[in-house]
């Protein structure tokens, strides 16, 4: 008796955080379908004349289309930041693992050091960094600072430090050099890592506002949360610019829902592996 | 450039270091792009970082009528949106525009930095002569003028005519009769209310504190001045702390849905508001066009004339500019020139600081908003008469979120606007001194 009442309090508790969760993204939906009248005047959280394929028409169609390349830019910031990062911190990650040399818990520490700080309070000596090197209001502005993840180094180190010393020692007696035992070898192993790290900085830099606001001043470059703020800024003159933020703040986390879904499969086996070491 | 008074209350921020690497920085840029100036054919280049809708426009328009200097507008995020940061960011690094985007109130806390360059050999008498006077007070802190000004506003009170005529209410002239009509338009309608006060932003209050007379802060004797607690400025808070307590004001922010609702709606009637804000009602409520006027705002004492401005932008020079001359030019023609300052107009940027803007065709012409009334005399009044002596200080910013935070916990009984004021006051000047500026 008392299991299924533990069980029912669970389940209620979990749909009561599940709504809380996601009360927001059913409000941005239905937000979406509505024009910029019934988006003030109507019920928040019920449909009112839907016409998301106008609304749609209208987000990709203002300002000559720059939307799109808002979104393009947002793709190329965070795939290709997320993909280098990644790899970066596996490469590392199994360096400090499985290298000995001098100096390398110190050298982890002040990685890990890294963890404790946000993104935004090194994004001026960031920028003060590039524009010295005149590359401020380029795409490598953002996309360079991207390529780190202390704490993707930090959760590669844990993960390589289970890939076990007697394969690897195996794969060099059988003759294989050290950069073929990390990608093929290593590499699989550490696999579900590096699905966390890459799903992490994605969102991450898919995400991040303070970077590339200081970074670009060019309209073309900017990601989406630079260009939808932009947007915001006119809105209360241009009122149709309040129903294109709304849209566009739906269209721009439909990725981020896929990516996630698309990458959980990998995740959750991934950290079950993870959790048991031999 | 910078005056041996000024160094009294802006202290010498920036040291050597830096200076010398913006120095080598600007030598570095100049190295490169030396050829420009020798031939005498290339057309100066120059940056504007702005954000005003309509802006594009404009520059359009400038470039097309210049053969010696070409604008390259960047629209960045709106100043109190990351834009501020940002432009502090690219001074800091050497790397900004010669023209930016700022409002009034900002212009201190970059002046704080040494990020702004004085315009003053850039401007003649003449130019001077075609802006209006008081604009000119926000932009020139002792001696040195470090901006264009662009746009002001000035406020009035819109009403529903309608509603008023409905209910038997006259037009208030002082806030004494506003607060009677407040209490008719309680009794007429429940849901009605004359406005609602925006607890969560000070600026509208500040400038109403603004038309009350004495201005929060001077810079008498080389020294901020703290006045916030004058008890012209606690009149005024005391005002609308009564109209919250005895339920003759609603409590909401301005410039969101559910503000853009209620005046859809009819349920805010009567409203203190810039001249700016006419195109914001006009879009966010558009069925209720024609049914709204506008009216001088109300005074303080029967017979005054005395108004109040919210909001107001310039076009602020910054430091590092190898073209000042060129970059004072454009500031001056984008602000002043007819064709220009129409464009603004249109996108609803303000009213112009600029004389002969206020006479522009489309400021002239009957709102269909209105009901066709003409706003033109109205505002011009308006804006000559701003009280005068109104100094914005640095750190504006942090002084209205000082406010923001702690008018609504006044108003949720922990103490009240004029004790709010007051410890307000002893932050700021507090954060003044740690800025190593005397202040008292």
């Amino acid at each position: 008796m008392r299991t299924v009442g533990l069980r029912w309090l669970t389940t209620v508790l979990l749909l009561v955080l599940a709504a809380y969760f996601l009360l927001p993204l059913y409000w941005l939906i239905v937000a979406a379908t509505k024009n910029t009248g019934d988006l003030i005047n109507s019920s928040p959280l019920w449909f009112a004349n839907p016409q998301l394929w106008t609304n749609l028409g209208d987000l990709f169609a203002f300002g000559d289309g720059i939307y799109l390349r808002w979104i393009l830019n947002s793709v190329i910031y965070s795939g290709l930041g997320a993909a280098g990062a990644t790899l970066i911190a596996a490469c590392a990650g199994y360096a400090m693992a499985k290298c000995e040399f001098r100096g390398r818990e110190a050298l982890f520490n002040v990685i890990l050091a890294g963890v404790l700080l946000p993104t935004t309070a090194i994004g001026l000596p960031l920028f003060l960094l590039m524009s010295d090197a005149g590359l401020a209001n380029t795409y490598w502005a953002v996309l360079l600072p991207s390529l780190v993840s202390p704490f993707g180094v930090y959760l590669s180190r844990v993960y390589a430090a289970t890939v076990p010393d007697d394969v690897l020692d195996a794969a060099r007696a059988d003759g294989a050099g050290e950069w073929r035992i990390f990608l093929t070898i290593a590499l699989k192993i550490m696999s579900p890592a590096m699905v966390t790290i890459f799903l992490f900085q994605f969102i991450g830099i898919w995400n991040n506002y303070f970077l590339p606001l200081v970074m670009l001043s060019d309209t073309s470059l900017y990601p989406l949360t630079l260009g939808l703020t932009s947007w915001q800024g006119f809105a209360d003159r241009e009122p149709i610019l309040q129903t294109l933020v709304v849209v566009g703040s739906f269209v721009s986390v439909i990725p981020l829902i896929v990516l996630s879904g698309g990458l959980q499969r990998f995740w959750r086996a991934g950290l079950t592996e993870g959790s048991v070491r031999e | 450039m910078i005056k041996a008074y000024f160094m009294v209350i802006w202290p010498r921020r920036l040291g050597s270091p830096l200076l010398s690497l913006a120095a080598a920085a600007m030598l570095l840029v100049s190295a490169c792009g030396g050829g420009a100036d020798t031939t005498g054919r290339d057309p100066v280049q120059l940056t504007f970082w702005a954000w005003v809708p309509g802006m594009d426009k404009a520059v359009e328009l400038f470039n097309r009528t210049h053969d010696d200097v070409q604008v390259r507008l960047d629209n960045i995020p709106p100043g109190p949106e990351g834009g501020y940061a940002k432009i502090h960011a690219a001074v800091l690094a050497g790397d900004a525009p010669c023209l930016a985007q700022m409002e009034f109130q900002e212009l201190p806390s970059f002046l704080l930095n040494a990020e702004l360059t004085d315009l003053d050999p850039y401007l003649t008498d003449a130019d001077r002569a075609d802006f209006q006077q008081n604009t000119w007070d926000l932009v020139t802190y002792e001696g040195g003028t470090y901006a264009v000004p662009q746009a002001t506003g000035p406020m009035a009170l819109y009403y529903r005519a309608d509603l008023f005529d409905k209910w038997g209410i006259e037009v208030p002239t002082t806030w004494a009769e506003y607060r009677e009509a407040a209490a008719k338009v309680r009794a007429a309608d429940p849901d009605a209310y004359v406005t609602n006060f925006p607890a969560n932003d000070a600026s509208p209050f500040i400038s109403l504190a603004w038309q009350a007379g004495t201005p929060w802060f001077d810079t008498r004797g080389g020294v901020w001045n703290a006045k916030m607690t004058s008890p012209e400025t606690l009149k005024v808070a005391d005002y609308w702390q009564g109209m919250i307590r005895d339920g003759l004001v609603k409590v909401g922010p301005h410039f969101a849905p559910g503000w853009y609702k209620d005046l859809a709606s009819g349920n805010l009637v009567a409203i203190p508001l810039a001249q700016w804000g006419e195109a914001i009602l006009a879009a966010n409520a558009p069925d209720t066009a024609g049914k709204w006027r506008a009216a001088p705002l109300p005074q303080w004492e029967a017979g005054g004339k005395a108004s109040a401005s919210n909001g107001g932008s310039s076009t602020a020079l910054l430091r590092g500019c190898e073209h000042p001359r060129e970059a004072a030019e454009f500031a001056l023609w984008i602000n002043r020139d007819p064709g220009s300052v129409a464009m603004l107009i249109e996108s609803g940027y303000g009213w112009p600081a600029a004389l002969d803007g206020m006479s522009s065709p489309s400021l002239t012409k009957p709102s269909a908003f209105l009901g066709g009334q003409r706003t033109d005399k109205l505002f011009t009044e308006a804006s000559s008469q701003l009280p005068r002596g109104w100094v914005w200080w640095p750190g504006y910013d942090e002084t209205r979120q000082t406010l923001n935070d702690s008018f609504p916990r006044a108003l949720a009984g922990e103490g009240t606007f004029s004790s709010a004021l007051r410890a307000a006051q002893t932050q700021v000047v507090e954060q003044l001194r740690e800025k190593g500026l005397k202040a008292q």
